[in-house]
């Protein structure tokens, strides 16, 4: 069930997808052709003809390029949007569990939004030449093999990142359906109401731990004090990887909690308008 | 074949009326196999029981015969055809004479109007 | 005893202070052809999104086949919706495909015969055919199951009269033995011939749940004029 919801629905989402992909491409390669035509005439004669063309196409690029991210975003939200507005009375009825709805957009939303990335940053290899040593250089240092871990950390909080937002819009829009009538408004106002509820939160809990860890006796701080310094003494560089899976870990859970509230909205609580 | 359900009377009545009809008419010749019931209901776009207990009543009456594998068959014989006629055709003369009679047509008059339609159909 | 392949018991909807179902109970027996009848605004599209799994009850429970509504249901029911819910950039045959694809008593032949009946190219969009054509082309879906409930919404909906036979006949011809049907319309002489029960509904409650031809006879009147007589102001 869940092969065939997401093969329907990366078609879906390809059919809007791919044209930008492909224009996004066509277009770089012509930015690379005529940047190399524009570098090896410079030199013979002045040629402002080709210099025009190939500024003209860099502005189209850079707006392919962007419109690959944003539409690329946009279409995942909306396809979640209409999930619960008229395209529900369809998929609805189909004999596929709410979770597996969710489930198969989630992964189209977050293997398009990636394969935009990797269209746009292999797209932009067409036409970095040698000398651009200032991009190629970065990217050699964070793809050795000694800083491969702090990459696979950076590409997973990332992902994590990219999973927890879309799954904070789908929430917005699972709680805005809550009122039918004004559906799109009150998933914008949830948005906001949510954010700024959260950041409430966040900041409560700062100030919290601040007042607990004041408050602590002299000797419990010392202690942990001496755990954290003993510990990155005994085995040095420790404290990363241990640091690192908690955030990893933290991220995890939000993105889960996401997920279970949402999934208990539109499974327990679907009202289709 | 033609359908013609009108509201206000059992549409069984009408059913089962419609379809003694064809087989006097040859619209249903005997002999002849008898459309699923289904396919029958959604030409008279009526209801599937309903044409089944008009066809079962029909063969109550010895106009149908159902067969195990062949489905149904028009069993009238000539002379349940000829009754049935009959029985039609006294049914259409009273109700046409009730309605003559309404309009203030004497019996003669009735007679000659009916001899003068025939004659006018001959020629 | 046969068992009831559709079941209400003290079903009830709110929307907000707004009540659309009032503790609506009911049993519907396989090989039935109901109809759902009652003005705008009765409560008869909320029964049937209740009972579709598209809405959930604010009280009460719907059983389909044994069931509450939920994966098991949705095998066994065939539903259309009171609008048009196929995807307008879609071309006929992905539809097609997309029914035979997720519905296992999906019946591709059936299917083809009816649309090609509609004179329908496979590779024209959802988009660009007529409402009237739209809606056809949903129900020919819809009929093409072999599902044991056939949950129709306003069939009648939004066609002309002509296309009413139309449809009328696809439903007719189309839905499987010892299934139940339930028709919601409020064109009641339209429907009236083809129904074995009424279920009628007047502000989100059960005014009568009757075979038709008992009504008749009772009432003395067609199922049209007992449904004016109900509802005249």
């Amino acid at each position: 069930m869940m092969n065939k919801l997401l093969k329907y629905e990366c078609i879906a989402v390809g059919r809007i997808l791919v044209p930008i992909w492909v224009g996004t491409a066509v277009l770089s390669l012509l930015v690379a052709v005529t940047e190399r035509m524009n570098q090896s005439f410079d030199s013979l004669v002045g040629t402002p003809v080709i210099a025009m063309v190939a500024s003209f196409l860099q502005v189209l690029t850079a707006l392919f390029v962007a419109a690959s991210l944003v539409v690329a975003f946009v279409v995942n939200i909306q396809r979640f949007y209409k999930l619960l507005g008229e395209q529900g009375y369809l998929m609805f009825s189909l004999p596929a569990a709410p979770w597996q709805h969710m489930a198969a957009k989630l992964l189209c939303a977050c293997g398009s939004t990636v394969a935009s990335f990797l269209v746009i940053m292999g797209c932009m290899g067409l036409y970095i030449t040698d000398t651009d040593s200032m991009v190629r250089e970065p990217v050699k240092i964070q793809l050795a093999l000694e800083n491969l871990g702090i990459t696979v950390f950076l590409v997973l909080i990332l992902v994590l990142l990219m999973v927890g937002m879309y799954l904070y819009l789908y929430l917005c829009i699972a709680i805005g359906s809550r009122w039918p009538q004004q559906r799109l408004l009150a998933s914008i106002v949830t948005y906001f109401v949510l954010g700024f509820a959260a950041q409430m939160v966040f900041i409560v809990l700062m100030v919290v731990g601040g007042i607990i860890i004041g408050n602590l006796p002299q000797g419990a701080l010392d202690s942990i004090n001496q755990f954290l310094l003993q510990l990155s003494f005994t085995t040095p560089g420790s404290l990363w990887p241990v640091g690192g899976a908690v955030v990893l870990l933290l991220f995890v859970l939000a993105d889960g909690i996401l997920w279970a509230v949402t999934q208990y909205l539109i499974s327990k609580k679907l009202n289709l308008p | 074949m033609e359908w013609n359900i009108e509201a206000g009377r059992p549409v069984y009545l009408q059913l089962v009326e419609q379809l003694e009809l064809a087989i006097v008419t040859g619209a249903l010749p005997a002999g002849s196999r008898v459309p699923p019931v289904r396919e029958l209901a959604a030409q008279a776009g009526v209801n599937p029981n309903t044409m089944q207990r008009a066809l079962q009543e029909l063969e109550s009456r010895g106009l149908m015969q159902s067969h195990r594998t062949a489905g149904r068959t028009v069993s009238a014989g000539p002379e349940q055809l000829d009754g049935l006629r009959r029985q039609r055709a006294r049914a259409l003369a009273d109700s046409f004479w009730k309605q003559m009679q309404a309009l203030g047509v004497s019996a003669e008059e009735t007679a000659a109007l009916l001899r003068a339609a025939a004659e006018k159909e001959n020629v | 005893m046969m068992q009831a392949i559709y079941q209400a018991k003290g079903l009830s909807k709110q929307y907000g202070h707004k009540t659309a179902l009032d503790n609506v109970s009911f049993e519907i027996f396989p090989g039935r052809l109901v109809g759902l009848l009652g003005p705008n605004g009765s409560g008869k599209t909320t029964l049937l999104k209740l009972s579709a799994g598209l809405l959930r009850p604010s009280a009460g429970h719907v059983f389909i086949g044994g069931q509450e509504p939920g994966v098991a249901t949705k095998t066994i029911t065939s539903y259309l919706p009171d609008r048009m819910a196929l995807p307008v950039e879609m071309r006929v045959d992905d539809v097609v495909n997309l029914f035979a694809d997720f519905y296992k008593d999906f019946d591709m032949v059936k299917a083809s015969h009816m649309l090609a009946d509609l004179k329908l190219d496979p590779r024209q969009r959802i988009g660009t055919m007529s409402k009237g054509t739209q809606e056809k082309m949903e129900l020919c879906l819809t009929m093409s199951r072999a599902a044991r409930l056939y949950l129709l919404d306003e069939p009648l909906g939004g066609v002309d009269p002509a296309a009413r036979e139309y449809i009328l006949n696809t439903i007719l011809r189309n839905y499987s033995e010892e299934a139940a049907v339930v028709i919601s319309t409020h064109l009641v002489e339209d429907v009236e011939r083809m129904l074995d029960e009424t279920l009628i509904l007047k502000e989100g409650q059960v005014l009568a749940h009757r075979a038709v031809d008992e009504l008749r006879e009772e009432s003395g009147m067609s199922l049209d004029e007992y449904f004016r007589h109900v509802f005249r102001v």
